[in-house]
């Protein structure tokens, strides 16, 4: 390649990287003025915060039983948040329950976001695989809400980790559609024609060219479904179909405090009002990431 | 219109036979002997032997599915491992309580969500408009389950205005009605909250759309513009997410029936995946989720009905 044409492709790939910049910078500048959106980030940030640091910031192990201390309420010397009818700090508890909630969202967002972005991808490009992926896809959105999560955990059995399989399952059918809407749209531009009359290969296309252009609807989705994941997760151990005793998960810890209602209401309304947080944070983000990115788009 | 239904209930045999599909492969997958459950800890070897011959547990995966189908086509979706009653008879006396569960939130969410969407949509960016959105974003986020725990520890036990869980009165009567009351909010403020943002959101569209400046310009009084042209129209699209969010509403009930302790669909399932009986579980999801898919092909079919531009020809 000539020196002069080096420079120039240099060049113009230096302003590629500048258009990303200028696209990630303007959507956060419109991000940052919805307050709602702020406040999302803010909780998750804390949420991060307390799984980060967990062990640092509590004095009291979450599982280590102390029947002296049962039942203590909110405000307790010692025990700011109260303790639970074992004696456990419910502080302790509720900081590494963010952590829980956080890894199982993650991870079930995830592995969800893996399967589904290659359905959508394929299903999009491909026309001859469309029709076979798109009947797949529309038997799993026979299941109302959690009734796949629950059917996949009644197959593996429960626990936490079957929880985080199952929510991601649950989230391919809609991952996949979102994802194949925006192929069939992106498919059709003539940059993409350009790159197959260039002898680009199929995968080359879908991962370097298609995929980036499809990450606007995956990132708000993404979003959105940790509020589902762990939302789900939580109704899942409440249903004592997730985590296990002693696991201090938030949903689990409110099945718990359900017997100790009239006694001690704290142990019931502490984690639901963590879980609450949380989820509307991840809710109230993602609505801005849309409106920041783009308010038309379709979410399946 | 007629070609269409059939041609749409074509598509739901096939899309029935799929789930059903799914649904029996996942629990024939699962670890776990059934004639060894069935047998107990006491069977001897050639006891479970026997009971697998019997159940054709022995039989290649695609004859026991034909078996099973040609059952559920009868109505006969086999029996508990656990308690040995036959699965549709016990679905049959408990989902009367589910559907009265799923009916009485779906009209909780229906008249909040479309009543705060229009008010919100009306009165744009006025503090009603503000505290209604984050009231709705904060129903989406409130765990149900939690929801449903609170409104008993206030309702029931701390002012004892309602009774604390079970559903035992027919739903026509004042008990029966007082039993609903906390499970229909339980279950229907995250519906009421989906159904409010989309009420608000088609509202705003049609308001500004010309043929309301139309009927505005004409002289046509302000409410008959509102009650009469703008709302049919906005409501075309808030259909859709009602009719979808009863089958959620179906689905649901699962955990609003555990809060509460009522005797639904919903808890049998529970107690049947907790105690691994597999028929239970299978006959239990078979029928929520065709319910799902039978509900959706309705509300397809409505929509059409009430917006002629929309066709599937």
């Amino acid at each position: 390649m000539p020196a002069s044409e080096a420079v120039a492709t240099q060049s113009k790939l230096g302003k590629q990287t500048e258009g990303k910049q200028k696209v990630i910078v303007v959507t956060l500048k419109k991000l940052l003025k919805n307050r709602l959106a702020v406040f999302g980030l803010f909780i998750i940030f804390i949420q991060i915060l307390m799984a980060v640091f967990a062990p640092w910031i509590t004095h009291y192990s979450p599982v280590t039983q102390s029947l002296v201390n049962s039942e203590l309420p909110v405000g307790s010397e010692n025990h700011w948040l109260g303790t639970d009818n074992y004696g456990r700090d419910m502080w302790s508890r509720i900081v590494f329950g963010a952590r829980i909630s956080l890894v199982v969202g993650l991870v079930s967002v995830i592995l969800g976001l893996t399967g589904g972005i290659a359905l959508g991808l394929i299903s999009g490009y491909f026309r001859k695989l469309d029709g076979w992926i798109m009947r797949f896809v529309d038997l799993l959105f026979a299941f109302p809400g959690i009734l796949l999560a629950m059917l996949i955990i009644a197959m593996l059995g429960t626990s936490l980790v079957n929880v985080m399989i199952a929510i991601s399952i649950w989230s391919i059918p809609t991952c996949a559609r979102i994802v194949r809407g925006s192929v069939l749209s992106v498919k059709k531009q003539e940059y993409i024609v350009a790159m197959k009359s260039l002898g680009a290969g199929n995968s080359r296309i879908l991962i370097k060219h298609i995929l980036p252009n499809c990450m606007a609807p995956i990132i708000v989705f993404a979003t959105m479904r940790m509020a589902t994941a762990i939302l789900s997760t939580s109704a899942l151990s409440f249903l004592g179909l997730g985590a296990q005793p002693p696991t201090p998960e938030w949903g689990a810890m409110i099945a718990a405090g359900q017997d100790y209602m009239w006694t001690s209401p704290h142990m019931t309304i502490v984690p639901g009002i963590a879980i609450m947080l949380v989820v509307f944070a991840f809710n109230v983000l993602g609505d801005g990431l849309r409106d920041a990115l783009d308010p038309n788009m379709d979410l399946g | 219109m007629v070609g269409l239904i059939i041609r749409r209930m074509l598509q739901l045999v096939v899309l029935l036979i799929g789930i059903s599909f799914i649904v029996f492969m996942s629990m024939h997958l699962s670890p776990g002997d059934p004639a060894s459950i069935i047998g107990g800890p006491t069977a001897t070897e050639s006891d479970i032997e026997a009971i697998r011959n019997n159940l054709g547990l022995n039989d290649p995966v695609l004859v026991q599915y034909a078996n099973y189908m040609t059952g559920v086509v009868q109505g006969d979706l086999g029996f508990s491992y656990q308690t040995k009653q036959s699965v549709s008879e016990a679905i049959i006396t408990r989902f009367p309580n589910t559907l009265n569960l799923a009916i009485a939130s779906m009209i909780v969410a229906v008249v909040i969500g479309v009543t705060a969407g229009i008010i919100s949509a009306l009165k744009q960016n006025s503090w009603i408009d503000v505290s209604s959105t984050v009231v709705s974003l904060a129903g989406i986020s409130i765990p149900n389950f939690w929801l449903g725990t609170v409104l008993i520890l206030v309702f029931s036990v701390g002012l004892q205005w309602l009774p604390v869980g079970g559903l035992s009165e027919p739903f026509w009567t004042i008990e029966g009605m007082k039993q609903l009351i906390l499970p229909a909010i339980t279950l229907g403020t995250g519906s009421a909250a989906m159904i409010a943002r989309m009420s608000r959101s088609t509202m705003l569209e049609v308001i500004r759309a010309d043929f309301v400046r139309t009927a505005r310009a004409k002289g046509v009084k302000e409410k008959t513009v509102i009650w009469v042209h703008a709302l049919r129209n906005a409501m075309i699209p808030v259909i859709t997410v009602i009719g979808l969010n009863f089958g959620f509403l179906l689905g649901g009930t699962i955990i609003t029936e555990q809060v509460f302790a009522i005797n639904g669909v919903g808890r049998l399932m529970i107690e049947a995946i907790a105690a691994r009986d597999f028929p239970m579980v299978q006959g239990s999801v078979l029928l929520v989720a065709a319910l799902f898919v039978l509900v959706n092909l309705i509300v397809d079919l409505i929509y059409s009905v009430i917006d002629p531009r929309i066709s599937y020809d």
